[in-house]
């Protein structure tokens, strides 16, 4: 008896455990449905394309954002400073060079200001190539207005006041360089009139000029000298070399540089050799392209069988992001059909509507979407709505 | 040589240009703009110079225009070109400012017989070319029908569908009270105007319909008590009994060609659909079932004909061969179907649904797919086609109130209340006027 209750109990409880420990793995739970939420899907595109550097290029806008970049820390007036920048360099190196002219004059000895063009001539390159760029460093004045100002002025009154040596010596460079805007003249003593109009600070520009003449004269102009040769020199490497210098400036003056932007900067400049420009439009860029297209498409809904109403229209869009000409693939249907010619002429006035332009399209992306086919096609959704 | 030089001069380019074109056709971005909203189209409609009739003109165009739903007329008030000098050659950037897409110029002169010549342009304000330009001429007092042509003419170049403005109306009018009710026959223009009688009330008519010559209705009246098909003659005045028959005929209607009658005659309490040639005056009979066939509606291209049956236990559509075989139910819904049309169009059959204690009118194709409730009310029934197949007329009747027609757009939109001068029932669209 004891045997059997104890061989009973003891399967009871075996069977208990069994249930209470086993029964969870045999019955494994569901897994729990989880309640669909949207994801919302970036710019999607197969290849990675980063974007043209300066050098393939050419498109202006960036150029001028990036001198717009560079001039707005400098100083205000940022929209106002690149014309002018351009035009007004001359007018002031003229003045400077105008004021700085008598003292030199004496030190400089053998050319008096009416030298004759002809004997000159041969050193016209040397010199001309200094008045070109005399009048870029006033574009750089010209974006920190002021510090122009006091340099002019400054050295004028000292060097004229003393008349020691020193001072007819700083003097002389200054006064060349006005003779070459004017007319040829010899090499040497532009430079320090340069320098003299890069420095800003007033007190150290008479310092510098005093020392520096020489030597930079001696040296310089044999590079001058070439690029005279070659004539008209190129603005855009010294374009570069502004840059450069403000970037210079603002690193010194702002203490820490901005270094990620300038590393940015300088991507954009040297261009990324991976770009490539015959990359395909990507889905979230042909979205784009259909959601502002879309809005101006009057498409005459209730015409039978208007499901069958896909109009392909080849568009040729110039830079601006209008469009220059247009061209329907199915010009016969267009002639016989009216429903379809009702469609195609409402597909077109979306493309033409002045309210739904310009079409805002990646700019370093021309050649791709130069020429691109809209597909009206009323039993679609449009692109990338799905 | 001389041969490969000169072949590989001349052809290899034309290898190479039709080995690269497909390359490149396949590099154009491809951009899917789809799923269409509906937005009417804005259009400015200038007055036509040259004569005072000009102002009446425009008036009447832009409100069939506006009428459709699909135009949105622009405020002439908005207009920087005056009519005189559009109507010469349109300055494009001035009517692309206020947002014009469609712009109408026109001028009328007199001709020397004394008719009038309008003349009209449509053009495309975007691309800055003329799409429509036509010249109509007709006698001074018709310048309501030219001015319905000028408008069918706008509609067609820009939805590819025929106009329905120059067409005409015949309803019942109802005058009187409830239990005196006084049923007339009555045709006017599709926008109300030159509305008149033509019957003088005296006996009950029901169910007008056009034949496609317009110039003749087949509809409904109880003559001494006993409901027969009758032929009235817009031209002569004349009416005229179809055949003779000892049963009672009702829901006539014309075949597309004019010549021949389908309807619905009961004989022993079953109605059975046939047709009768008017000019042999031989009659068919189409369906033989003991219950109850009605609603008889031609295709447009006379080979089928759609009715109503309640064989199946319930009222519902069919559709059948012109000579009565091949019957084929189409509608599968809930609730009772009536009164099948076919559209002019041939794509749609409109229809009246009774359910849930309502009425509603609606679409489907010719097989049944695609069903789709236009619109509902207490009372919502007897629909109609436009003759482009684009627009519905039917009567709505409030719960005790009166019976009105009402238009609406097989898109489901634009539902408007047309022009009456009293209550009215049971539309029916002419087809398009001739000359």
């Amino acid at each position: 008896m004891h045997r059997g209750l104890i061989i009973s109990v003891l399967l009871h409880t075996l069977v208990v455990l069994a249930f209470a420990i086993g029964l969870p793995f045999v019955s494994q739970p569901k897994a729990q449905r989880v309640a669909e939420f949207p994801v919302e899907i970036a710019n999607i595109s197969d290849i990675t394309n980063p974007p043209k550097g300066k050098a393939k290029a050419k498109a202006t806008k960036p150029k001028k954002a990036r001198k717009a970049r560079a001039a707005k820390p400098v100083k205000p007036k940022p929209p106002k400073a690149k014309p002018k920048a351009v035009k007004k360099p001359t007018p002031p190196a003229k003045k400077q060079v105008a004021t700085l002219v008598q003292p030199t004059q004496p030190a400089a000895k053998p050319k008096p200001k009416k030298t004759p063009p002809k004997k000159a001539a041969p050193a016209k390159p040397k010199i001309t190539s200094r008045p070109t760029r005399r009048p870029q460093r006033p574009v750089r004045k010209a974006v920190l207005p002021k510090p122009i100002k006091k340099v002019v002025k400054k050295p004028v009154k000292k060097a004229a006041a003393p008349k020691n040596d020193k001072a007819v010596k700083k003097a002389k460079p200054k006064k060349r360089p006005k003779k070459v805007a004017e007319k040829p003249k010899p090499k040497p003593k532009k430079k320090p009139a340069k320098k003299v109009a890069k420095k800003k600070p007033v007190k150290k520009v008479a310092k510098k000029t005093v020392r520096k003449p020489a030597k930079k004269v001696a040296r310089k102009p044999k590079r001058k000298t070439r690029q005279v040769a070659s004539r008209k020199p190129t603005r855009k490497p010294r374009r570069k070399k502004r840059m450069d210098d403000i970037y210079s400036f603002l690193k010194k003056k702002n203490g820490k540089a901005r270094t990620h932007q300038t590393a940015q900067r300088r991507t954009e400049r040297r261009g990324s050799r991976s770009h490539r420009p015959n990359l395909p439009l990507s889905i979230s860029e042909r979205m784009a392209i259909a959601r502002q297209i879309k809005p101006c498409w009057r498409f005459p809904l209730g015409a039978k069988d208007e499901r069958t109403l896909r109009v392909e229209i080849r568009v040729w869009m110039g830079r601006d992001g209008k469009p220059i000409r247009h061209q329907i693939l199915d010009r016969g249907r267009y002639g016989r059909d009216p429903f379809f010619r009702a469609a195609a002429d409402a597909g077109i006035r979306a493309i033409y509507n002045p309210r739904c332009l310009p079409i805002r399209l990646p700019a370093r992306k021309y050649d791709t979407w130069r020429v691109m086919i809209l597909d009206f096609d009323p039993a679609k959704v449009s692109e990338g709505s799905l | 040589m001389k041969i490969n030089g000169v072949v590989l001069k001349w052809f290899a380019p034309v290898l190479l240009v039709g080995l690269a074109t497909p390359a490149l056709a396949q590099n154009e971005p491809r951009v899917v703009i789809g799923d269409p909203e509906f937005k009417p189209l804005p259009i400015a409609i200038t007055t036509p110079t040259g004569s005072a009739m000009g102002k009446r003109i425009a008036a009447v165009v832009s409100a069939n225009l506006k009428g459709t739903g699909l135009f949105r007329i622009i405020d002439p008030a908005a207009f920087i070109q005056k009519a005189a000098a559009a109507s010469v050659r349109p300055r494009f950037p001035d009517w692309k400012v206020i947002g014009a897409e469609a712009l109408v110029t026109g001028r009328i002169r007199t001709n020397p017989n004394g008719e009038i010549r309008l003349e009209y342009r449509l053009w495309n304000v975007a691309g800055g070319s003329q799409m429509v330009g036509r010249a109509l001429e007709g006698p001074a007092k018709l310048w309501r029908r030219l001015a319905h042509k000028m408008s069918d003419g706008i509609y067609k170049r820009l939805t590819g569908e025929g106009g329905y403005f120059d067409t005409r109306i015949v309803y019942i009018a109802e005058s009187g009270p409830v239990t005196r009710r006084i049923k007339r026959l009555a045709i006017m223009d599709q926008d109300g105007a030159n509305h008149r009688f033509l019957t003088d009330g005296r006996h009950l008519v029901l169910t007008p319909r056009f034949s496609p010559n317009t110039q003749e209705i087949t509809y409904l009246a109880y003559v001494n008590s006993r409901p027969r098909v009758y032929i009235y003659n817009l031209d002569s005045g004349r009416r005229e009994a179809v055949g003779s028959f000892p049963g009672m005929t009702f829901a006539p209607r014309f075949s597309p060609d004019g010549n021949k009658i389908v309807m619905s005659i009961e004989r022993a309490g079953n109605s059975e659909i046939y047709t009768m040639d008017l000019r042999t005056r031989v009659t068919s009979r189409l369906t033989n079932n003991p219950s109850i066939d009605t609603s008889p509606s031609y295709s447009p291209d006379g080979k089928r004909i759609t009715f109503n049956s309640d064989r199946s236990g319930r009222q519902k559509i069919y559709v059948m061969n012109a000579d009565g075989s091949g019957v084929v139910r189409i509608s599968n819904g809930v609730g009772r179907y009536a009164t099948p049309v076919w559209s002019p169009r041939g794509d749609r059959i409109a229809f009246t649904k009774m359910e849930g204690g309502a009425f509603k009118i609606g679409i489907m194709d010719p097989d049944g797919d695609n069903e789709k409730i236009l619109t509902n009310g207490f009372l919502a029934e007897g629909p109609t086609w436009a003759p482009n197949g684009r627009v519905l007329m039917f009567f709505k009747q409030g719960r005790g109130g009166q019976a009105q027609i009402y238009t609406i757009d097989i898109t489901g939109r634009n539902e408007q209340r047309a022009k009456t001068p009293a209550s009215g029932s049971d539309p029916a669209w002419s087809p398009l006027l001739k000359n």
